[in-house]
Parts: C-alpha cells; structure tokens; sequence
C-alpha cells in the first residue's frame, strides 16, 4: 500500500470517527437553546475541558508554522514555548473575576459580559457592537488560514489523492455538520479525540528526530556547523521582540471568543482550576517539541534554506514515510494530529463566530432557540465566504491574518480592565479599541509592523488603555 | 493519625477566623507565585547576553536557550500552583 493510500485510509477512518462523536452529542444535547449548543448546559468535566482548551489553543500553525519559525530563526524560537505558556497565566487576569459572573448570570458570549458591565451607559452598545466586529474579524482570519492549511495537509497526507479543493471543501463540510449538529459538546468531544492523535503524532516523531548519534547535544553541534546564526546569542531587536511577543500572543489569546467561553462552559471552578494548572504545562511538551523538530530539521535538510521554510514538517514527513512501513504509518498518524489540529481550533472558531454575530452582533435574546437557529446559519454563511477565499491559493492575504492578533488584543481594557476597575466607562472604553485598532491595522498595512522589535500592536494597546483610563478619570 | 488530622482539617474548616486566615496565606502565596513567574519571563530572554555572542552547550543545547527552558519549567511549575491557590468563586458574591 503507497503512503497517499494509507494516509486516506487514515483520514477516511478518522473522519468516520468524527461522524460516531457528533452522533453522541446530538443525542446527549438537552434542548436548543444557546446555552446547551454554545456551553453544552455548562458541563465540560476537568477531562474534556482540559483537552478541548489544549486542542483549540494549538492550530495548525502550532503544528505546521512554527517548525517553520524554528527553521528560520534558530534557537531563539524557544520563545514561542514562553508565549503560549504566557496564555496561561495571562488567564489569572480574567478567568478567577469572569467564571462566577458567568455562572450567576447565565453569560454564552463575550458581548455578555459587556452587557452586565457597561450596559446602562450610554455608549455601552456600541462597545459591545465594536468588540464584536473586532473579534468577528479574527475570527474569520483564523477560519481563513485554518481552511487554507487545511486544504494542503490533505494534499500532502494523502500524495495528492485528495487535492486542494476536494479537502478544503470535504473537511470544511464535517466540521460543520459537527459543529451544526452536535453544537459545543460535539465539539469538545471531537477536540478530545483530536488532542490524543496530536500527543501521540508528536511523541511518535520527537522519538525519531532525537535517536541521532549524539542525542541532543550532538544535534546542536551538528546545527551550529550549518547554521552558525541560529546558535548564536539573539541581539537587541530579538529580545525586545521575544518580550513583546509574549505580552502581545499572552494577552490576546485570553480575548479569543472561543477561550472566554470555555471559561463559561467549565462545570465548576474547580474544574477550570484543574484545567488551567494541565494546561500550562502544555507548551514544554507540545511547542517544545515542535520546535526541536524544525532545529532538528536543519540538520536532516539543510537544503530548505533557501525556500518557504514553511513546508519543514511535510518534507521531514515524507522523508520518514521512507524508512519502511512503521516509519510510513507513524507519518500517517503525525499528518493526521496536524489535521485534527487544524480541524479543533477551526470547529470551536466557528461556533464561536456564529454565537458572537447572533447575540452580540444582532442583539437576539441569548436564551431563545431562535437565536441557537440564527448563530448556526451565520456560522455557515461565514464559513462559506473563507471557503470561497480559500479557493483561491494564489490570494495574498496572510498580510491581514498577521493583523488578527494586533487588532484582538484591542479588546484587552474592556475585559481586563472592566473587570477590576468599577470606574472603566464605555465612552473612552470605545474610543480606545477604536484608536488601537485603527493604529494597529494602519501600522501594519503601511508594512511597520514592529519598532525596535516591539509589535505596533502592542504599542496602539498601551495609547488604547490610556484613552480608556484617562477618559474614564475626568468626569 | 489520619483521622486526627481529617477531624484537625475539619475543625479549621469550621472555624471561621482561621479560614480567612488560610485564605490570607493562600492569596499572599498565589500573588508570591505570579511574582516569581514575572522575574522567570525577565530571565529567560537572554539580556544578560551580549548579542552574536558563541555559546556554550548545557543540557544539549546553547546555553542561552537551556536557561530559557529552564525558566519556563519554572513558570509551568509556578502557574500551576497559582491556579491550584486561585480563589474562583462558583458565583459572583459568593465568600468561599
């Protein structure tokens, strides 16, 4: 059997898999009001929830990016084992205020928490329309770029048995038959699966990349004869990025719709607790691990240097599918973890979207199956429109997907701020996602996306906060 | 033994001065945890380099970026027992 069969044979069982779960959910759903479809009645146990938080906090891009990244920039990649680790203590901000307020009063949304905290003041709806709009955009950023990563890894998984088209449009169409009918408990449930083909893909190849003579030093060694640049001690810009990375991908990723409303979906604080303090430990052996294979790759093909790093991971892919039919299996099982990657974080990106432009956007009551109906179709009217992007392969548009995170972390004073601050208004609140927004998108369409290594997002999020909170002190 | 100390923990539990005592130690040693976690981030970006500078290899790796795991070790250490000190209420005014 060649490798493109096997790895059909693969994706054909795994996607029946992901059918038998959806059919579980349906059948376990309580009603449809968006409670049970958005939160699933607010019962994820510590188990589910830990592994549905771990399977939409790392992408496709975590699994095929960022060997890229470490390709390219060396050792000092290991920042990105800080940044996502920073995620979870960036939480400690939000989530110990946010649970029990979203317990007492029944939240679904991020725009929920607007509406208690700012909604008798006068600008209160257009800051709950305006972070909405913001979060909608890098919610469809992030469908677009998971459709597109998508489409080639069903290409590469299956020797281009399945192409491009057939596998953004055939994967695309599960997860939302999945999402639509089995709503957060289906999943949650497909992201457990997904989570345990991720662990063991990546223990699979991590096992293979260090059994080299020398172990890891002699990896380093071997790296630092070929790449000196990425042995060497990073300069000044690099470290001010590496920081700012932190604070930037550290505080955003607390303000993803889909994160705030695990917060909510949690069935007990002690089950958040317990959540949070398995998922810190998450990047050491997840990011960790992704970005020892792309230091490891340097060494196993040198010649990727001069083209797209990008393409790191299948092309280590494909050379260990070479050493005979394990190797080729265990191949198989790593496409289809980055797969099942691409797949959890696109699944809970899209229930988030559609329950933000119903309840948020359009202001539906939040506890009517009417609205549940509403969410669905705007979910599938979004996802159809980054289908029809994603068509196009030739289309440049990862300029404005590097926007998603610099424009989110707009939304920071109006969570992170409100929710400590009884004197945060939503006037000035406005006024600064409006300012750190436009600042932020401005800088990096003009092509400045960083000064001094400091990301332009971060900067507009220091003059938001200062609109927010100086507006908010003169009375 | 065992039961000596359940009947100790009950005791305390019941007691109303004492728990709000625990819950000052816990939320001292939580805020100490996140502390210690801001001054492991600081560390694990190499400042104290100078930059283009040749490293040595420790634990497998150059030096710089060994203290960098290191450090985020810590802080997977740390954050964890911050969350397990984290007082997270069921609901909005409740005192437990």
């Amino acid at each position: 059997m060649s490798v493109g069969a096997l790895g059909l044979a693969a994706l054909g069982l795994y996607l029946a898999g992901l059918f038998a779960v959806a059919a579980f959910a349906r059948r376990a759903r309580r009603d449809d009001s968006p409670g049970d479809h958005y939160l699933a009645a607010r019962e994820l146990g510590v188990f589910v929830l830990f592994l549905t938080l771990y399977a939409t906090t790392y992408s496709g891009n975590s699994l095929i990016g960022y060997p890229g990244e470490a390709y390219r920039s060396g050792f000092a990649f290991v920042m990105a084992t800080g940044f996502m680790m920073a995620i979870v203590v960036f939480f400690h901000a939000l989530a110990p205020k946010l649970r029990p307020l979203s317990a007492r009063h029944g939240f679904v949304t991020p725009g929920d928490f607007l509406r208690w905290r700012f909604g008798a003041e006068p600008h209160g709806r257009a800051l709950r329309v305006a972070v909405a709009l913001v979060m909608i955009f890098a919610l469809s950023n992030f469908l677009f770029s998971q459709l597109r990563a998508m489409g080639e890894l069903a290409t590469e998984a299956t020797g281009g048995l399945v192409p491009y088209e057939l596998g953004v449009v055939g994967l695309a169409a599960v997860i939302l038959f999945y999402e639509t009918t089995g709503g957060m408990r289906a999943v949650a449930w497909t992201d457990a699966v997904q989570a345990g083909i991720m662990f063991a893909g990546l223990g699979a190849m991590i096992v293979w990349l260090l059994s080299t003579p020398g172990g890891l030093a002699g990896l380093s060694t071997r790296i630092a004869e070929l790449r000196p640049d990425a042995v060497v001690v990073p300069g000044a810009t690099a470290r001010a990025n590496w920081a700012s990375t932190i604070l930037l991908l550290g505080i955003g990723s607390t303000l993803y719709p889909q994160a705030i409303q695990r917060i909510y979906a949690a069935s007990s604080s002690r089950t958040l607790k317990r959540a949070f303090a398995l998922m810190t430990w998450m990047p050491l052996v997840t990011t960790a691990v992704v970005t020892m294979i792309g230091l490891a790759a340097i060494t196993r093909l040198p010649e990727l240097a001069g083209v797209d790093a990008d393409r790191v991971m299948p092309a280590l892919l494909a050379l260990w599918a070479q050493d005979g039919l394990a190797s080729a299996l265990a191949a198989v099982v790593v496409f289809l973890a980055a797969i099942a990657a691409i797949m959890s974080t696109a699944d809970s990106v899209l229930l988030s979207a559609g329950s933000l432009v119903a309840t948020d956007l359009l202001d539906r009551p939040r506890d009517a199956p009417a609205t549940t109906l509403l969410g669905k179709r705007a979910a599938a009217a979004l996802f159809a429109a980054m289908i029809v992007l994603a068509m196009r392969r030739d289309l440049t548009l990862w300029r404005i997907t590097e926007l998603k995170m610099e424009v989110l972390v707009q939304c920071a004073p109006a969570f992170l701020l409100a929710i400590h601050w009884p004197g945060l208004r939503a006037g000035p609140t406005l006024a600064g996602v409006v300012l750190g927004s436009a600042l932020a998108a401005g800088s990096v369409l003009a092509g400045v996306e960083r000064f001094g290594g400091v990301h332009a997002g971060l900067l507009a999020l220091v003059a938001n906060a200062l609109v927010a909170t100086l507006g908010s002190l003169r009375r | 033994m065992r039961s000596s100390l359940a009947s100790g923990l009950t005791a305390r539990a019941a007691n109303p001065q004492a728990r709000a005592v625990s819950k000052l130690a816990r939320s001292r040693a939580r805020r100490a945890s996140l502390a210690a976690i801001a001054l492991l981030y600081a560390v694990s970006i190499p400042w104290y380099r100078e930059g283009g500078a040749e490293p040595g290899i420790w634990l497998g790796l150059p030096d710089w970026a060994a203290v960098a795991l290191v450090c985020y070790a810590g802080v997977a250490l740390l954050n964890s027992v911050a969350w397990w000190l984290a007082e997270v209420p069921e609901h909005d005014g409740d005192g437990s």
